[in-house]
């Protein structure tokens, strides 16, 4: 066992040696120790004293080699290539020479040397050299041969080898077969290279496969708690399953394990971020010793683009700030780009993200958050040949992660290969990491003997406690013609349940279980649509929206709508949540108050079904969050479709030209204590943050007019500002004939 | 004009991209590799020795060593080069800033040139 470096037992210990086989002694402790410091002295002590020992020479260049020195090696290499074959075949100095030539990018001079070694010398472990190989060839772009190279090597087990493995499956986007290696070797139990394991998550997570990574990352995190990568990607995860909150002690845990170290801080900062407390976020990241190095950078411009209350032009400087430190990833135009895009409220907003995200495109290498949102910005701004372009000129894996995978299911729905998209749905659905698939909960249950449903579109909706809201509710869905109602009530205390029972049309179905647990409702209400609207039109809602469209003002039916998007081939309607507000004044006059609605929307197409994205409304200008307010709440149904997250989005369905909106009555009646107790129950996304920050902006009921507020005079107001889209065919549409 | 200049371009890339021994060729049509391993060419071998402990740069021991460092016939010089580079290699001193290649030149006294290729 090697003493401490610097100590005085070191400082004796380097003073005595001077023999060879001190040397060789020193040296293969350094090694074994891993003791970087002993190493380098050893190597360089060695030299001087035995320059012509060119197995010495050999060891020191596979150190230098495995530091990355390439100055170096490419003198030793020099020194070593020049041998003569009796001494140059020695397995020592192939073997490094090999990895040498591999570290340097001579990949073909390295494929002869390792041929050689192989031959010449059957007892050498070659795994190291296999693995230099693999970096070697993954490091000057021939990926595509590492990962003929990696698919034809047996695993023997050396863990360097494994790892190349693992690194060349995940250089070459092939996640199915990285997981397979892994999982061959033993699975995760058996890894304890924080690397390897961070590497093996996030193509966990680029398949879709987010609840194993979810318990395996949790279980390793457990094991190895030093694990600042891991503990991020985890809580990413975490968040996109709703279930930060199991996540949270963890990454506790490893902040305090990592203490005196960067990545505590920044993991410090983001679990102030996660509880809201934007603050202590930035006391923390005060507390960073290098407030201009990448972490510092890093963490500014999370928190400008998370805190509601910091302005554009803060998260811009936090941007420009990270970008001048020229780090080669694309970290900070993900960063700033997706914050630009979500709190877009204009098309020139759209063409700032994307010429913000342009710019990491040299950086991006196969990461696929970044390509995914290039193409989403490329979709929106209406550049779709590019986008095209952009994602087929992509590794062939990296076209197959779940991300990508959508925009090519979106390409395909585009050329109406709507058949082929619903079997692929049927599959990418279940492998895409949507919270339904894996949510725990049993069906809901009748509340009485079953009833027939009636009429072409049938309404379903989940409820608790809502009495302010269900006569209106029911009122709005029977002036539309609708003659059944699917409802799922969530064990009401306050009399919704009893006033539901009573009504005829309604079909009552009872859930006491948790809201959160069913993926907010979205598992109760998939099987009820397959059982009661098979054949037929769902209009999945919650029970403060109310569906409008083009031609509502005139008397046109619902029945009439649905039956013009199947005679031209679609299957669902593109929508969105107009938030309809009072003002102090008009507040308590319930929904007739509620008259008006800020006029800042913009409408970009989008990746998945409905294909269009809406964002702006009165929530958003309030909060300063980014709500997602798209919805495709009207869709025909097939045995195959299924919605995913609520009622923004379902599989396979090609959208009608003709849009709709919601009016989205989210204010009418106490909205303040509905709030608080949203917040207390904890059910909605997020520990219901948004419930948070709308209270904390909330005076009494009403909201103050401003420029941005219009009153609502009725749909074809919307069509005139381009809130909803009718068409010369819709217009002209006189029924099916 | 035009025709001047890209011809002119043309070259000076031409230049940079030649191998070692084709501007070895270029000089005199004697690879330095030969001088190391025909012993009909001894005599110059040795003054290439000469040369190349002369000029005692790193570069050009290394460029000796990637010329002759496997012949037999200038086993003891290549020894004594590589021991010159290690050392200075392990005592961070005059290390190699660029990649030298050694060439033939009768028109040049010692017969040699020792030309920078990158």
């Amino acid at each position: 066992m090697l003493p401490p470096f610097a100590s005085e037992v070191g400082v004796a210990r380097r003073e005595g040696a001077a023999a060879y086989e001190d040397f060789l002694a020193l040296i293969d402790a350094a090694e074994a120790q891993g003791a970087d410091d002993w190493l380098n002295w050893a190597d360089r002590e060695a030299a001087r004293r035995f320059p012509r020992d060119m197995e010495l020479i050999a060891r020191w260049m596979l150190h230098e080699t495995i530091r990355g020195q390439a100055d170096i090696v490419r003198t030793l290499r020099a020194v070593l290539s020049s041998l003569a074959p009796e001494e140059g075949h020695k397995p020592v100095i192939l073997d490094a020479l090999a990895r040498a030539d591999f570290l340097l990018g001579h990949c073909d001079d390295g494929a002869e040397r390792l041929r050689l070694l192989v031959l010449l010398a059957p007892e050498h472990d070659p795994s190291r050299a296999k693995a230099a190989q693999l970096r070697g060839l993954v490091s000057v772009g021939r990926v595509d041969e590492a990962l003929a190279l990696a698919r034809a090597r047996t695993n023997t087990g050396a863990p360097d080898l494994v790892s190349a493995l693992v690194e060349t499956f995940q250089a070459g986007n092939a996640y199915a077969e990285l997981c397979a290696q892994v999982q061959a070797m033993g699975g995760l139990d058996t890894v304890t290279d924080p690397h390897l394991a961070t590497i093996y998550l996030a193509a966990l997570e680029a398949l879709g496969r987010l609840d194993e990574c979810l318990r395996e990352g949790s279980a390793f995190l457990d094991r190895v708690p030093d694990s600042a990568a891991i503990a991020q990607l985890l809580r990413f995860v975490a968040i996109r399953l709703d279930r930060l909150a199991e996540v949270t002690p963890l990454l506790v845990r490893s902040a305090k394990v990592l203490t005196g170290r960067p990545e505590a801080v920044e993991l410090q900062a983001l679990i102030a971020l996660d509880a809201d407390d934007y603050a202590l976020a930035r006391d923390i990241l005060a507390r960073l010793p290098d407030q201009t190095g990448e972490s510092a950078c890093r963490l500014r411009l999370g928190i400008a683009t998370t805190d509601p209350s910091a302005t554009r032009r803060q998260a811009r400087q936090a941007y420009r700030a990270y970008r001048q430190l020229g780090v080669t990833h694309a970290g900070p135009e993900m960063q700033y780009g997706s914050y630009v895009q979500n709190a877009a409220r204009s098309r020139s907003d759209l063409a700032e993200a994307l010429s913000v995200v342009e710019a990491g495109v040299p950086h991006a290498r196969g990461n696929p958050f970044f390509h995914r949102l290039y193409l989403s910005l490329l979709i929106a701004c209406e550049r779709d040949a590019e986008a095209r372009a952009h994602l087929s000129g992509l590794p062939e894996g990296l076209r197959r992660a779940r991300l990508l995978r959508e925009v090519e299911l979106s390409f395909r729905q585009t050329d109406g290969a709507h058949d082929a998209v619903r079997k692929a749905w049927i599959q990418h659905g279940r492998e895409g990491g949507y919270r339904v698939f894996s949510a725990k909960t049993d069906p809901a249950l009748p509340a009485r003997p079953s009833q027939a449903v009636k009429g072409r579109v049938v309404v379903f909706a989940v409820v608790f406690n809502g009495i302010d809201y269900v006569q209106p509710f029911l009122d709005h869905y029977r002036q539309l013609g609708v003659e059944s109602l699917v409802i799922v009530d969530n064990a009401s205390t306050d009399g919704t349940r009893e006033f539901l029972a009573r009504q005829p049309d309604v079909v009552l179905y009872d859930h006491p279980g948790s809201f959160r647990a069913s993926a907010h409702g979205v598992a109760w209400i998939n099987p009820l649509i397959q059982t009661h609207a098979l054949g037929r039109w769902a209009l999945f809602v919650d029970i403060d929206e109310h569906l409008v469209f083009p031609g509502l003002d005139q008397g046109r039916s619902l029945t009439d709508l649905v039956d013009y998007a199947e005679v031209r081939g679609a299957g669902c309607f593109p929508s969105y949540m107009l938030d309809m507000f009072a003002t102090p004044a008009s507040a308590r006059k319930g929904f007739a108050g509620h008259r008006y609605f800020d006029r800042k929307y913009v409408s970009f197409r989008s990746v998945l079904p409905p294909y269009r994205m809406v964002q702006g409304g009165v929530r958003g200008r309030l909060t300063g969050r980014q709500f997602l307010i798209t919805k495709s709440p009207l869709v025909r149904v097939d045995p195959d479709v299924v919605f995913l997250e609520n009622n923004h989005l379902h599989t396979h369905l090609p959208p009608c030209d003709v849009t709709t909106a919601l009016l989205h009555y989210k204010f009418v009646g106490d909205a303040k204590a509905r709030f608080v107790e949203a917040v207390e129950r904890g059910e909605h996304f997020l520990g219901g943050r948004f419930y948070r920050d709308m209270l904390a902006r909330l005076n009494g009921n009403g909201i103050r007019r401003g420029l941005w507020a219009r009153r609502y005079r009725g749909v074809d107001q919307l069509v005139r500002m381009g809130l909803v889209t009718s068409t010369p065919n819709w217009d002209v549409w006189k029924g099916r004939e | 004009m035009r025709k001047i200049v890209s011809r002119f371009l043309f070259s000076v890339g031409a230049a940079a991209v030649a191998p070692s021994t084709l501007l070895a060729q270029e000089h005199s049509g004697i690879a330095i590799s030969d001088l190391c391993t025909k012993p009909e060419y001894a005599a110059q071998s040795e003054k290439l020795w000469d040369y190349v402990t002369k000029l005692d740069k790193t570069e050009v021991y290394i460029a000796y060593l990637e010329a002759c460092g496997s012949s037999s016939l200038t086993a003891n010089y290549a020894a004594t080069a590589r021991e010159i580079v290690v050392q200075r290699t392990a005592n961070f001193t005059n290390l190699p800033k660029a990649v030298h290649k050694i060439a033939f030149e009768d028109s040049n006294p010692n017969g040699f040139t020792s030309v920078y290729v990158y």
